[in-house]
């Protein structure tokens, strides 16, 4: 098994690590290493002074940026330093269990997409499941720091596919996308960190004031 | 020369983030003055395509549009800021930046403006899209600048929605570089436009769906639509007229940007499908969803819906002149109407409708301005609007979508009664008497220039702007 095959694996049980639990530590844990192992992919794909400098960037973006930001903003939350559970996700969607069983669902399902694209490459697998798994987070989970994780997850799928498509695209666009969400990044962590300030909770379920049902006569 | 049009905000924007208020205000002006007349100066020169960024006809036509709201709202804006000091204002960049919040709005205003310009002028797809997510990212500190809970919440909102759906356009993206990489293409959309016969339609398809989503939730297609009312009611006066004006243009270019290509590939009518049904799920929503509205400001949110929504009707019926025409005017309609709203809320501090009482002895100027704004919302002529919704519809008839027609026919019924009696109630003279309020140049002046661009646009439509409405179409429409 070569290195790229184990980097793939490493990003899909990341996958189904944030799927399978609750504590939002574990799962801020968990983004940071499938980051980390993305950045690697990007490395060991090709060899070249610039790959080499995005790879840097994207491991620090996301296994060092993304994780302080939104642990700084955890640990500083009012609501966290009262009752220690509001480090878990407040009750999701769909429950952990049930989240596995969608989980083996997905990645069934991205096999079966790369298989149809190509031949079943095993980075086109992991992929497709990490882009699923990131919409399936945004959807089921009901906290702000989820969210954010989710973001990046389907953010990492994204570029995980490039990865296994294409055959390498500018380096400006390049630089100005790893610029991007290294900003989505920043702001996000800052607004979760405004937003459990300012409502004592980073619960987006809550977070409906602003709806149409309200605004009729 | 069209590098130095994204540069020059940007570099002016990192120099207000570290100056004075005051400073942060004239550079802002300035900026603004510099960025229209470089914009003028362009229209003129016609400079050649660049490696990275290049003004086409309809690049150049998004770009004016956007320069001279970003113009008319810098003066605004400055206004505004002047009696707005004493509310409650701070950053959600505050951490960083300190504590003086006005220097780091108009740092973001300008960052906006640099973002815009380059989504307009972007000539590789990966660049316009890298723009296209700077501009929310841009925009998200500039909606919560009063940091109420409502505001967070919509800014919030809005980052996640826009930022999930745009990375959908980014899917888009590299499926396209990876049908334009099979074929040795570069990923610049004339070059692409020119060689799409030999484009791989499988992968094109899936490219145009991914952008569609991921452009059109910017673009605030329903049912996309959804991070669109809260943002836009939730912000600034100015904020909202930039956002509706502006940036929905912008991501409308980059829709029709994926469109040209496609066309040009042979795939006009699976475009054509998805431009009708989603632009008619648009209107039909953002009609019902007008009916008995409380909120101004949110209905006019949900009109920039229905307007977006006629443009992209416009595309798919294969009129992209009037679906140009179309965006052109609702920009300035919109963003002469934002601007207005905000002149009503600072004097009733309400953004419900029942809660203003006698506008047109309170606030003659913008009454005045409100109703004629209004008038050409609603379709009415001689203003812009009129001619372009009569074209859309010419355009839905003669290609054969009868059905599509009298639907949209009757929802712009429905959006006539809906706008038209809640403004009627709030024109109504006072009953007691009171005297008017203080109505300063800078409230008024701006909205007033829009809607004279508007009018101009109904009497008469300038050859030259014809001209370039003509090629922006031939470039966008893939015909």
């Amino acid at each position: 098994m070569d290195f790229m095959e184990l980097l793939s694996i490493i990003v899909m049980l990341c996958c189904v690590m944030l799927c399978a639990t609750g504590r939002l530590k574990s799962l801020i844990r968990a983004a940071a290493t499938q980051g980390a192992a993305l950045g690697l992919l990007a490395f060991s794909k090709s060899f070249s002074v610039e790959t080499c400098a995005l790879a840097a960037a994207t491991i620090l973006v996301k296994a060092v940026v993304f994780p302080y930001l939104l642990n700084r903003a955890l640990e500083h939350s009012p609501a966290a330093q009262e009752n220690a559970s509001a480090l878990n996700e407040p009750k999701p969607y769909v429950g952990y269990n049930l989240s596995l069983a969608v989980c083996a669902l997905m990645l069934g399902l991205a096999a079966w997409l790369s298989a149809r694209l190509s031949s079943g490459d095993l980075l086109l697998t992991a992929a497709f499941f990490t882009i699923l798994t990131g919409f399936f987070l945004l959807v089921s989970r009901k906290s702000a720091y989820m969210q954010a994780i989710g973001y990046l997850v389907l953010e990492g799928g994204i570029y995980l596919c490039a990865m296994g498509l294409r055959q390498a695209s500018p380096l400006l666009v390049e630089l100005g996308l790893m610029l991007d969400v290294l900003m989505a990044v920043f702001i996000m962590g800052l607004m979760i960190y405004q937003i459990s300030n300012e409502f004592d909770h980073a619960d987006i379920a809550r977070l409906s004031n602003l709806s149409d049902a309200e605004d009729y006569d | 020369m069209i590098s130095l049009l994204v540069i020059v905000p940007f570099a002016c924007g990192l120099a207000a983030l570290f100056s004075s208020t005051a400073v942060a205000r004239l550079i802002l002006r300035g900026t603004a003055i510099a960025h229209l007349a470089l914009v003028a100066a362009l229209c003129v020169l016609r400079p050649a395509p660049g490696a990275w960024l290049e003004l086409d006809a309809a690049g150049l036509l998004f770009l004016a549009v956007t320069s001279i709201l970003f113009c008319s709202a810098a003066f605004y804006v400055c206004a505004y800021l002047d009696i707005s000091a004493n509310r409650r204002e701070a950053h959600i960049l505050a951490p960083v930046f300190g504590t003086e919040p006005q220097p780091v709005f108009i740092a973001f205003l300008l960052f906006f403006l640099a973002s815009m310009t380059l989504a307009c002028s972007a000539r590789h797809l990966g660049l316009l899209w890298v723009a296209l997510e700077a501009t929310t990212l841009a925009t998200v500190p500039l909606i919560c600048f009063h940091r109420t809970p409502g505001s967070l919440e919509a800014a919030w909102k809005y980052l996640m929605l826009c930022s999930v759906g745009i990375a959908l356009a980014l899917l888009g993206t590299f499926f396209l570089a990876e049908a334009a990489g099979k074929v040795g293409l570069p990923m610049l959309f004339d070059t692409l436009r020119d060689g799409a016969q030999k484009l791989d339609p499988l992968w094109l398809k899936a490219a145009f769906a991914a952008a569609f989503v991921g452009y059109g939730t910017k673009m605030g297609l329903a049912p996309m639509h959804t991070w669109l009312p809260d943002a836009h009611s939730e912000s600034p006066a100015a904020v909202s007229a930039l956002l509706s004006g502006a940036l929905l243009n912008c991501a409308f270019l980059a829709l029709l940007r994926v469109h040209a290509v496609c066309c040009a590939a042979g795939l006009a009518v699976f475009c054509a499908h998805a431009f009708l049904v989603f632009g008619f799920i648009s209107v039909g929503v953002a009609a019902a969803l007008m009916l008995r509205r409380r909120d101004y400001k949110r209905l006019l949110a949900y009109s920039s819906v229905e307007n977006m929504g006629l443009a992209a009707l416009g595309v798919g019926a294969g009129a992209p002149y009037a679906a140009l025409l179309q965006a052109l005017n609702h920009s300035f309609t919109k963003a002469a109407l934002f601007m207005l709203s905000g002149n009503m809320l600072r004097r009733y501090k309400s953004r419900n409708f029942s809660d203003i009482k006698g506008l047109p002895s309170v606030l003659p100027k913008t009454a005045f301005l409100w109703a004629a704004g209004i008038t050409a919302l609603v379709g009415l002529p001689p203003f812009g609007i009129f001619f372009s919704k009569l074209l859309l519809l010419k355009a839905l008839l003669a290609s054969g979508h009868f059905y599509v027609c009298a639907l949209v026919l009757f929802a712009l019924a429905v959006v006539f009664a809906a706008v038209s009696s809640p403004v009627m109630e709030m024109l109504r003279p006072a009953q007691e008497e009171t005297g008017p309020a203080v109505e300063r140049r800078s409230f008024i002046l701006p909205p007033l220039i829009l809607l004279c661009f508007v009018l101009l646009l109904g009497v008469c439509i300038p050859n030259a702007l014809d001209a370039l409405l003509k090629s922006a179409a031939l470039a966008v429409g893939g015909q």
